[in-house]
């Protein structure tokens, strides 16, 4: 058996198991349709809500699981790239300068553990329109893990790299351009990878509030029409799916040779 | 031109009134009244529609009157709800203390399921919601508020004030079509059922049949005439209110009421326009009907009030 | 190398731009969106509601 073949085989393995498990714990109580009964759907019901939601209504331009994926990745990458452009600077700079690290790390601290749905209401006040809310919401949820791990990432860099450099002469700018970045880059990239899940898992959430699109929006659509389960549950597979395409992405990074450098080391 | 946004949730929609993001909706009658006591610039102008409100009690409870419900644990939408103030009047008329019910507050799309589940002995909500267990055979109603407390208020339309300042023909042409299309679904059973054609298809997954059953059983479960504001259904929930400790100090109906809009309707009725199958009326400035349920969103046209609390 | 990775993430980002505008909110609205922005006259009243009665 080919070594790729094998990595498929577990996990795909794994999943009938649970599909056929969930049909037979869903399939009896089908059998009674209902308006108001809500059930776990079957393995089935999901399909075909799928086949709904990838279906263009009248009027529109895709299907709705489309749009609102789009949606929700736009939000997403806006938040986040906002998040690290003003969060790696921010953290290299706290990982530099011990007392900037003493003055703001504590505001970093104190405001990482805030769930974003206790800033809906600050993100409400701010900001009239849609878009820059859940943006906002992405941003805030995203940049506190990034700049500790930019912090951690320069704290951590091995004082021999830094000596050495300077014995060469490599100072300032230089230095932080060869030794410093690229020395951090590594754990940066995974503080990336985590911030990114965050926000992934945010989106949802900031998309409850009257947003008009997205991946949340379709959730809270379906617990509007109560006893969709279907379409929440397929919804919620499209996230999952996403979720890993967007982690596997940022790994596929993690294996570009500027970044392997910093793990030679450790390894 | 008009257009409606759709929450989830009350408190999203009471912050975008209060931050002028949202500058008319239709909100429960005594969160509005609320929301101008905490200085929100906000103006009653009409009603949504009267009645539709059910108490719905589980099929196999064997409950089969109000005071039975004593010591259970019975739902409503919201704190500030006139579901609460139904039951609190109710409460006066059996002779049972409020605080011996066991009030929670839960979202009323989960109402059926968590009546199912024998999670609550009852529940007091709008339509669909009550409707929904109704017709799967989970849950039987109790009692009807057209039966109870005639002529019930639950949604109202909100304005705020800077935007009667600005525009008041905006408001005006708001109030006619509401009332206008009021009239017209008021007309006959089939208006009724072809507005809830509409709403079905293009207001979110609510399937046609279940508005279809909330507009025709029984015809008047939720109505949609007589909807201007008036003083003595508001002093009535005020009084209330108050017994009730929703709210600690009166407020004068002149206070929180803007009547100008209602009287000024011309009594125009507006029939629905024809459906384009696309849920867009391009160019003409027509008012979709109110369906029991929800709010069509038609570009130009302005949503007709309808099945909003 | 770095070249290529920034210039087509800025270019995946830039699509996904566009799409959502224009699935979602359609180029002609975010147009008139961006003019409401800056003007003071009132063209379009949004209302609000929640689909319970």
């Amino acid at each position: 058996m080919s070594s790729r073949w094998k990595k498929v085989i577990a996990p795909v393995a794994v999943a009938a198991v649970l599909v056929a498990l969930w049909h037979l714990l869903t399939y009896g109580a089908a059998n009674e349709p209902a308006i108001a009964k809500t059930r776990f759907p079957t393995p089935w019901e999901v399909v075909l809500g799928f086949k709904h939601l990838l279906t263009t209504r009248p009027g529109e331009k895709a299907p709705q699981l489309v749009s609102s994926t789009v949606a929700s990745v736009f939000r997403v990458m806006a938040g986040f790239n906002l998040a690290m452009l003003l969060g790696i600077p921010l953290g290299l700079l706290m990982g530099w300068y011990a007392g900037t690290y003493r003055a703001l790390n504590p505001l970093v601290q104190l405001l990482r553990p805030i769930s974003p749905i206790a800033w809906i209401p600050i993100a409400i006040l701010m900001f009239k329109n849609d878009e820059p809310r859940s943006i906002f919401l992405i941003f805030v949820s995203t940049i506190f893990p990034i700049t500790t791990a930019a912090a951690a990432a320069v704290q951590n860099i091995p004082q021999v790299y830094i000596r050495s450099a300077a014995n060469f002469g490599c100072d300032g700018w230089s230095l932080f351009k060869k030794v410093v970045l690229p020395a951090s880059l590594p754990q940066i990239l995974t503080g990336l990878r985590l911030a990114l899940g965050v926000g992934w898992i945010v989106i949802v959430a900031a998309e409850m509030i009257a947003v008009r699109s997205g991946l949340g929006r379709l959730i809270q659509d379906a617990r509007d029409a109560t006893g969709r389960l279907d379409l929440i549950v397929a919804t919620m597979i499209t996230i999952g799916a996403i979720g890993i395409g967007l982690d596997a992405l940022v790994r596929r990074l993690e294996n570009v040779d500027q970044i392997k450098w910093g793990y030679a080391k450790r390894g | 031109m008009f257009d409606s946004k759709r929450y989830s949730e009350f408190a999203t929609m009471s912050e975008d009134l209060g931050s002028g993001t949202l500058s008319a909706a239709f909100i429960n009658a005594p969160l509005a009244m609320s929301l101008h006591a905490k200085g929100v610039p906000i103006k009653i102008v009409y009603l949504g529609h009267r009645d539709g409100t059910t108490l719905m009690v589980g099929a196999n409870s064997g409950i089969t009157s109000f005071a039975q419900l004593k010591g259970k644990k019975i739902l409503i939408p919201s704190a500030f709800s006139n579901q609460k103030l139904w039951i609190a009047r109710l409460c006066k008329q059996y002779g049972i203390a409020l605080s011996d019910l066991d009030l929670r507050v839960a979202p009323p799309p989960e109402m059926p399921s968590l009546l199912e589940t024998g999670s609550c002995d009852a529940y007091a909500v709008g339509e669909p919601h009550a409707a929904r267990a109704e017709m799967a055979g989970t849950g039987r109603v109790l009692l009807h508020v057209k039966d109870s407390w005639p002529n019930f208020i639950s949604c109202v339309l909100v304005v705020r004030e800077d935007l009667m300042a600005q525009s008041s023909s905006i408001v005006q042409e708001l109030v006619d079509g509401i009332a206008g299309s009021g009239l017209w679904l008021e007309q006959s059973v089939e208006n009724r059922l072809s507005a809830a054609q509409v709403a079905g298809k293009y207001y979110y997954n609510q399937k046609p049949e279940l508005v279809q059953f909330v507009m025709q059983k029984p015809v008047d479960r939720v109505r949609y005439e007589n909807l201007a504001p008036a003083k003595a259904d508001f002093e009535e929930i005020m009084d209330l209110a108050l017994e009730t400790g929703m709210f600690t100090q009166r407020m004068r109906f002149e206070e929180y009421c803007d009547t100008r809009f209602s009287e000024s309707f011309g009594g125009e009725m507006l029939p629905m326009p024809p459906d384009d199958g696309l849920g867009k009326v391009g160019g003409v400035k027509v008012v979709p009907p109110k369906p029991a349920a929800s709010q069509p969103a038609s570009a130009p046209a302005a949503p007709a009030g309808g099945g909003n609390k | 190398m770095k070249a290529r990775i920034l210039g087509g993430y800025a270019a995946v980002l830039l699509l996904v731009t566009l799409a959502h505008i224009w699935l979602n909110i359609g180029f002609q609205p975010f147009m008139e969106g961006m003019r409401d922005l800056f003007s003071s006259e009132r063209r379009q009243l949004t209302v609000g509601f929640l689909p319970v009665t």
